[in-house]
């Protein structure tokens, strides 16, 4: 692990976007005389690295919505996620034709958004689309289908991004 | 290079999930990092001996777990309590595994860098 020490980043204007930098490179930082009041604490915070797995399907269980809800809360406190992975039914979080009501949670929706405002990165397993015929446009054609199912944000990989996610986090958890 | 720990705690045939875990596992081990597996609770059942899961055009996924040896998957544990539950001994798998109590586990936890539950 780096460590870095920041002393003064967070005064003044630009502090914060110029902390955020130093903290992606870092695994663990020192904030020394933060007058940041965004950061709760004036003390030290260790930044962890997160791989995150979904197992389960978007309705099938609260497993999704919790991974969301530990994902933002993990963002907001300065660490970082290094990939989310979708396997099992849990690809069907990225399936950009869920069109739920109106006063229901969409999740392909909620993980777009999400994605976009962190650069996340959302990997659904090939395999596992495949077989649930969740496609995207390339695979599609190569298979000699019309089909175009990923939501914004997602993309599709093999499980080798999986276990490469698990040996740079510092932490693995898995949803569901 | 990492240590895995794949926690198994289904029985065969539970869908796809039995072969898309075997197909995680074998993945760990193609990159070359140190995987071993852990049968606890009906897990235990995957390499019960005598399936004939082809006779009812399902996978039989307990024939895929003689190949783990060839990808350097060193270790196969089973819990001793989880057989015992279940009325099976180490006689009945198809696979010679290490048995381990229960009491044993959080230690055998402790020495793996990542536990993959499936």
């Amino acid at each position: 692990m780096k460590t870095a020490k920041i002393k003064g980043y967070c005064k003044g204007p630009g502090g914060e976007k110029k902390l955020a930098q130093t903290t992606r490179r870092c695994n663990l930082v020192l904030i020394v005389e933060s007058d940041c009041v965004n950061l709760a604490a004036k003390k030290t915070v260790k930044i962890m690295k997160f791989a995150i797995q979904i197992n389960a399907g978007p309705y099938a269980s609260n497993a999704g919505h919790t991974a969301l809800r530990f994902i933002e809360a993990a963002l907001a406190s300065g660490h970082e996620v290094v990939r989310v992975f979708f396997y099992h039914d849990g690809i069907y979080h990225g399936l950009k034709y869920a069109t739920p009501p109106d006063d229901e949670f969409n999740y392909a929706e909620k993980w777009s958004a999400l994605a976009e405002r962190h650069r996340l990165d959302l990997v659904l397993c090939i395999s596992a689309a495949q077989k649930r015929g969740l496609l995207c446009r390339d695979e599609a054609e190569r298979q000699g289908k019309r089909d175009d199912d990923l939501a914004a944000g997602f993309r599709i990989g093999g499980l080798g991004q999986l276990i490469e996610a698990t040996r740079h986090a510092d932490r693995f958890l898995v949803f569901g | 290079m990492k240590s895995y720990l794949f926690i198994l705690r289904k029985p065969a045939h539970s869908g796809a999930f039995v072969q898309e875990m075997l197909d995680i596992i074998l993945t760990t081990a193609a990159f070359d990092q140190q995987t071993s597996i852990l049968l606890l609770d009906d897990a235990v059942f995957q390499l019960k001996k005598g399936q004939q899961p082809e006779r009812f055009g399902m996978k039989d996924t307990a024939s895929i777990y003689p190949a783990l040896e060839i990808y350097d998957v060193k270790h196969i544990y089973a819990e001793v309590e989880s057989l015992e539950e279940r009325g099976l001994k180490p006689g009945d798998l198809c696979l010679p595994v290490e048995s381990v109590y229960r009491k044993d586990i959080p230690e055998l936890m402790r020495r793996h860098d990542v536990l993959f539950p499936g």
